[in-house]
């Protein structure tokens, strides 16, 4: 690849990829480590970047490889990145009027103190999704897992941080003690 | 469709992952579903949580700029042998050819400078020695068949009347073992020399400069000539011309 080229492309996802840099390693320190050498490696390996496929999801699988081949990362790996083949289950959620559960705020600092406590392979399948706003296709693409399996991490993801929240959540989970106690009941 | 399809749905509803015709039966279903749309707007808040909570870390100017430096620098070794295509190996061929070329460079320009330096050694001793011609005339006619038999070629001299120059005569001289003629010609208190030799390989174009004295040099018709005087460089320009013009 044109090393200008490169340059384009790669400088301006320099603060997502910092991001969830930090997000994996949980410091600043190694979040710089890992960025730069996930540049380092993107611009040894550019010739192999094929230019019609997603430049994002490969310089983000590489720093994920980066990750988890580093001691941090092969630590996390033995107990994280266990894949879940199963199904998408969602439980029915509800109980309470879209007003009220539009007007409650979730506090930022609960939820980035829960994204923290989540499981890593959680953590990272959402902020994808939710601050990268990765398409389905390119979390798969980018974590080399199938579209199955993005779909029901993402939704496990979801149901854990629900919990690690509920004190913010208690509405949902109000709602889904209600559901599951009329479903064991019926 | 039951609502526990719709349920299941949410998520990738609120995910953009539904197709066209999924995502309009939802928006069907929705405003008709309590539940379904209190759990949409659970999510919602769910996604917008994390989005807030996510973004949360900045990388600072100091290691932004120590990559940026990082890649460019890095661009630019690479574009200097990768814009043209280069592999290693052929970096170290261009190396070696460069080295060369310099070398013959560097070859060429110190055998053009020690020919040089022979040819105003030709000049000057010329000018110091006691007899400086070995056919003393004014008279071309007379000095150009005094150099029949003595060169391996033949040329004319120009006539010189109504210009400053004057002949003086004609020697033979050598230069990388070949006999050539040398002219010697007088314009007010400067002598001038003119070397006539056959242009071929081991006779270089040598025009150039050694303290007061210039040498001016071309070629025509398989003889290469030069004119070499300490005069001003625009005074002796036209005996070139004439001797061009003759020849």
């Amino acid at each position: 690849m044109d090393p200008e080229l490169f340059n384009q492309l790669a400088l301006p996802l320099l603060d997502p990829l910092y991001n969830m840099a930090h997000w994996l390693t949980g410091n600043r320190s190694d979040a710089e480590d890992l960025v730069q050498e996930t540049f380092a490696k993107a611009l040894k390996g550019a010739d192999r970047f094929q230019p019609e496929t997603n430049f994002r999801a490969w310089i983000f699988r590489i720093m994920r490889n980066t990750f988890l081949t580093s001691r941090a990362g092969l630590a996390v790996r033995m107990t994280s990145f266990l894949d879940d083949e199963e199904g998408v289950e969602e439980r029915l959620q509800g109980g309470d009027t879209p007003e009220s559960a539009l007007l409650l705020k979730l506090d930022q600092e609960a939820v980035r103190r829960a994204l923290a406590e989540l499981d890593i392979s959680h953590r990272e399948v959402l902020l994808l999704c939710e601050v990268e706003e990765m398409p389905y296709r390119e979390i798969a693409e980018t974590l080399s897992i199938p579209m199955g399996t993005v779909m029901s991490r993402i939704s496990r993801a979801r149901r854990a941080l629900r919990q690690l929240l509920s004190p913010e959540m208690k509405i949902e989970t109000k709602a889904e003690t209600n559901t599951e106690t009329k479903r064991r009941t019926s | 469709m039951r609502c526990e399809v719709f349920a299941a749905q949410l998520q990738l509803y609120l995910d953009d992952e539904l197709s066209v015709e999924q995502a309009r039966r939802m928006e069907e279903h929705l405003p008709g579903c309590s539940q379904c749309t209190a759990a949409l707007a659970a999510t919602m808040r769910l996604k917008r949580g994390v989005r807030l909570a996510g973004k949360q870390f900045k990388s600072s100017d100091a290691f932004r700029k120590k990559m940026e430096h990082q890649l460019s620098s890095s661009g630019r070794r690479s574009s200097w042998l990768g814009g043209f295509g280069l592999r290693p190996l052929a970096a170290g061929a261009l190396a070696l050819m460069l080295l060369v070329v310099l070398s013959g460079l560097w070859w060429k320009s110190a055998r053009a400078d020690a020919q040089l330096s022979e040819l105003i050694d030709l000049h000057v001793s010329t000018l110091a020695s006691q007899f400086p011609v070995d056919v003393q005339s004014e008279d071309r006619h007379t000095v150009k068949p005094w150099f029949q038999g003595r060169i391996p070629f033949s040329f004319n001299i120009p006539e010189l009347n109504g210009t400053p120059f004057s002949l003086i005569g004609g020697r033979v001289v050598y230069l990388h073992q070949t006999a050539g003629a040398q002219l010697l010609y007088a314009m007010k208190q400067h002598k001038i020399s003119v070397l006539v030799f056959q242009d071929r390989a081991g006779v270089g174009d040598d025009a150039g400069r050694r303290n007061a004295v210039r040498v001016s040099s071309w070629t025509k018709d398989g003889l290469r000539y030069f004119v070499i005087s300490d005069a001003d460089q625009k005074e002796v320009a036209p005996l070139a011309e004439l001797l061009k013009a003759a020849n």
